[in-house]
């Protein structure tokens, strides 16, 4: 896998959150690219590849899906049992990321197969590290099946 | 029992003497007359002995002596002396009578006939009682008659008389004393003793005994026999008087018991029927209580004798009438609940319980559980609301955590930044991040002002009055006027909107957010159009703010009115607009929905309010 263009789709109705994900990410040594969706809707048509990324070559697999549960139009949680419920998507990790620490919502992350579900640290350092530890773990550690 | 008059020992007596003083009285009479008769022969043989020594006297001295002078010198007091010729007449005479007479002049015609017979003899004169001896003087053709005075045997005859009445008396009361004892002593005192325990047995008094050893022989026995009789009587009585004590107790308390549970079916407040089931298979209303009446709501007295698909409570159906029977017949007991509503108000309810309390006896209680019913029905309401309120605040309070959080992190990241950006002298970085900063803690505050306002809702209500609703929707369009007349929107007000009860600046604002909403989400729709109007639907009114703009998804139709909830990011404001309405008709009592068909066919946010004055009580967040 080195030399593979590593790509993460962050899925964040929040763009001061995005930024702050995205920037975390700078100079990372393995994530050298993020895709960023600001609606459920919009990651899912992405993902299925309908609407405005028919094209593949628009809408390339990304190798993890960093999901916010709290999102216009289309929730978090029906993103991630959609992605689930395809067996092309499956197989890429998706880490919930996110405000809430309800058990509910923990509790129904995994039950619709979350990898792994964390919850946005309030501070810069722990923010900046928890980014890092994610990709090199997802990215790095992690052996996910190529799709 | 009434005593008998006289007693038997006295009659016994008196007849005793009485049939003894017959023989006696006959006896006596007997006794005297033969006295009597042997002293008339033994008074007529001296006579006649009189007669025959004057007559001899006479004849010796025939012609010496005048025979006038010689029966002189023979007349007594007690005895005169008469001489007949003969035919009759006087030849002499002692007593002064005439002599020229004959004796058919002073005796009577018997003794004529016998004197004048001839011959000597003696004879009593009926009449007169006077003894006659008669003889005849040899020497001459005369008959001497001497009479004699009756005096001369009165007095020994009633000497005879006397002395046999004397006898007869004294026999009498010889005999009645030994008679009358004898009977006494051997019937009387006995007869008495059994007459005066018969007398203490009819008293009641059974304890006392006749004793055998003062008598003898069958009234021995009779005593005993009666000693016996009374002994068996007394326990034979004592038998029943215990039995009849006790019948009276077991009475006495059955009748107690009657009355305890008389009362007890009369002041219970379960309705009680009970019916009889006739050998012709007819089942007949016999009794009721006084609660009947009440729980089956009219005077059950006029269903007494009728059948039971007239009597039957008209809850229970025809069903009910075969269950009934066969409860008649098999003795199975069965229970049924009846809730009778009138819309969502329950009107009354019962529980019947029906059973066998003898073969052919069917008991129906009917327990009026309205009260209890409707308990259960608020409760569960309440219950409803209660769990309602709960998820509400979970998710509101899941919904502040989760949204204020968020600002917070946006703060804390870009402040870490800013130093990056110090350091690396970005001066166009640094001044887009303190930017983000600012925004966020406006965010925050914009957040918070908001959940002020929400949990101001149900504490800060003015007090509610009624409000035209077609005034309200003006007022709640001129307030929206600039964004109005921006975006060209028509608005159309229903002339006829109700006048409904409640806050006035409440309704305001809620008005003016769905109108807001509508003019907001009008899309690129070329002739914007805004219609506010009521329509009576199952009963009740519902009021609508109608657009032809974007619409909304059926799977938002939900979302939209949660807090904090937006369906376009891009859109202004919190998100707390529709929350805050939905808040304020539910603290009116009201409900408030959304009805769209989809993306591009408009959307209309109905909602119910109170026509009157029903509010609920208002609570907080």
């Amino acid at each position: 896998m080195p030399n593979e263009p590593m790509l993460v789709m962050l899925v964040e109705d929040n763009p001061d959150h995005a930024e702050l994900v995205v920037r975390s990410f700078d100079n990372h040594p393995i994530a050298s690219r993020i895709v960023l969706l600001s609606d459920g809707e919009a990651a899912l048509d992405y993902l299925l590849r309908r609407g405005k990324y028919t094209d593949p070559s628009q809408s390339p697999r990304p190798h993890m899906i960093l999901l916010d549960l709290r999102l216009p139009r289309v929730d978090g949680l029906e993103v991630l049992k959609a992605i689930k419920e395809s067996a092309a998507l499956r197989p890429i990790p998706v880490i919930v990321l996110t405000t809430s620490d309800a058990d509910n919502d923990v509790m129904q992350a995994y039950l619709h197969y979350a990898n792994s579900y964390v919850v946005k640290p309030v501070g810069y350092d722990q923010l900046v590290k928890l980014m890092q530890d994610l990709g090199s773990f997802w990215l790095g550690w992690n052996i996910a099946p190529r799709v | 029992m009434k005593r008998p008059r006289g007693s038997l020992a006295l009659r016994l007596t008196i007849w005793f003497l009485f049939l003894s003083f017959l023989p006696l009285a006959v006896l006596s009479t007997f006794v005297r007359d033969d006295a009597a008769a042997a002293f008339a022969d033994l008074v007529k043989h001296y006579q006649q002995d009189e007669a025959d020594l004057l007559a001899d006297h006479i004849a010796l001295l025939g012609d010496q002596v005048p025979l006038q002078s010689l029966l002189l010198d023979r007349h007594t007091a007690q005895q005169a002396t008469f001489v007949i010729d003969g035919s009759g007449h006087y030849l002499a005479r002692s007593d002064a009578g005439q002599v020229a007479g004959s004796i058919g002049n002073d005796f009577s015609k018997e003794v004529v006939q016998q004197i004048l017979a001839g011959g000597s003899g003696s004879l009593i004169e009926q009449e007169t009682g006077r003894i006659i001896g008669y003889a005849n003087l040899p020497n001459q053709k005369a008959t001497l008659i001497v009479v004699a005075n009756p005096a001369v045997v009165a007095a020994p005859l009633s000497k005879i008389e006397n002395s046999a009445l004397l006898l007869l008396a004294v026999s009498l009361i010889l005999v009645s004393i030994a008679g009358g004892g004898a009977i006494w002593v051997v019937v009387g005192r006995p007869l008495r003793q059994l007459t005066r325990i018969a007398e203490q047995i009819s008293r009641g008094n059974w304890e006392i005994e006749a004793n055998p050893a003062d008598m003898n022989n069958e009234l021995a026995v009779l005593a005993g026999t009666f000693n016996q009789m009374t002994r068996q009587f007394r326990t034979l009585i004592q038998g029943l008087e215990q039995n009849i004590a006790e019948l009276t107790l077991a009475h006495a308390a059955l009748r107690e018991s009657e009355e305890r549970f008389r009362n007890i079916v009369q002041s219970m407040p379960i309705g009680i029927h009970l019916f009889q089931q006739s050998s012709d298979g007819n089942v007949t209303l016999i009794a009721f209580n006084p609660a009947a009446d009440r729980v089956l709501r009219g005077d059950q007295g006029r269903y007494i004798g009728k059948s039971l698909a007239q009597v039957m409570p008209p809850f229970l159906d025809a069903n009910r009438l075969d269950k009934f029977r066969a409860t008649a017949e098999s003795g199975e007991a069965w229970q049924s609940e009846h809730v009778m509503l009138a819309g969502h108000q329950i009107v009354s309810a019962v529980v019947t319980d029906v059973f066998q309390v003898a073969p052919g006896k069917v008991m129906a209680t009917y327990q009026d559980i309205t009260e209890r019913k409707r308990a259960e029905a608020e409760r569960e309401k309440l219950i409803a609301e209660l769990e309602a309120k709960n998820a509400e605040l979970e998710r509101f309070t899941y919904t502040v955590s989760h949204d204020l959080k968020s600002p917070l992190i946006t703060i804390r990241g870009f402040i870490g930044y800013l130093e990056q950006d110090a350091l690396n002298s970005n001066a166009d970085r640094l001044k887009s991040d303190v930017k983000r900063i600012s925004d966020a803690t406006s965010k925050m505050r914009q957040l918070l002002d908001d959940l002020l306002e929400l949990s101001r809702i149900g504490r800060l209500m003015n007090p509610p009055q009624e409000v035209s609703l077609y005034e309200l929707a003006r007022e709640a369009v001129e307030l929206v006027a600039g964004q109005i007349v921006q975006r060209g929107v028509q608005v159309e007000i229903d002339p006829q909107l109700p006048v409904v009860y409640g806050d006035h600046a409440r309704l305001i604002e809620v008005l003016q957010n769905l109108i807001d909403n509508a003019v907001k989400f009008m899309g690129d729709q070329p002739e914007p159009k805004i219609v506010i109007e009521s329509q009576v639907k199952n009963g009740e009114t519902v009021f609508s703010v109608r657009d032809n703009g974007i619409g909304i998804e059926p799977r938002y139709h939900l979302k939209v009115f949660g807090l904090f909830d937006k369906l376009d990011v891009q859109s202004a404001g919190t998100g707390i607009g529709l929350a805050l309405v939905k808040r304020i008709i539910e603290v009116h009592g009201g409900r408030i929905w959304v009805e769209s068909d989809g993306p591009g066919k408009g959307s209309a946010f109905c909602f119910t309010l109170p026509l009157k004055s029903s509010l609920l009580p208002s609570t907080g967040v």
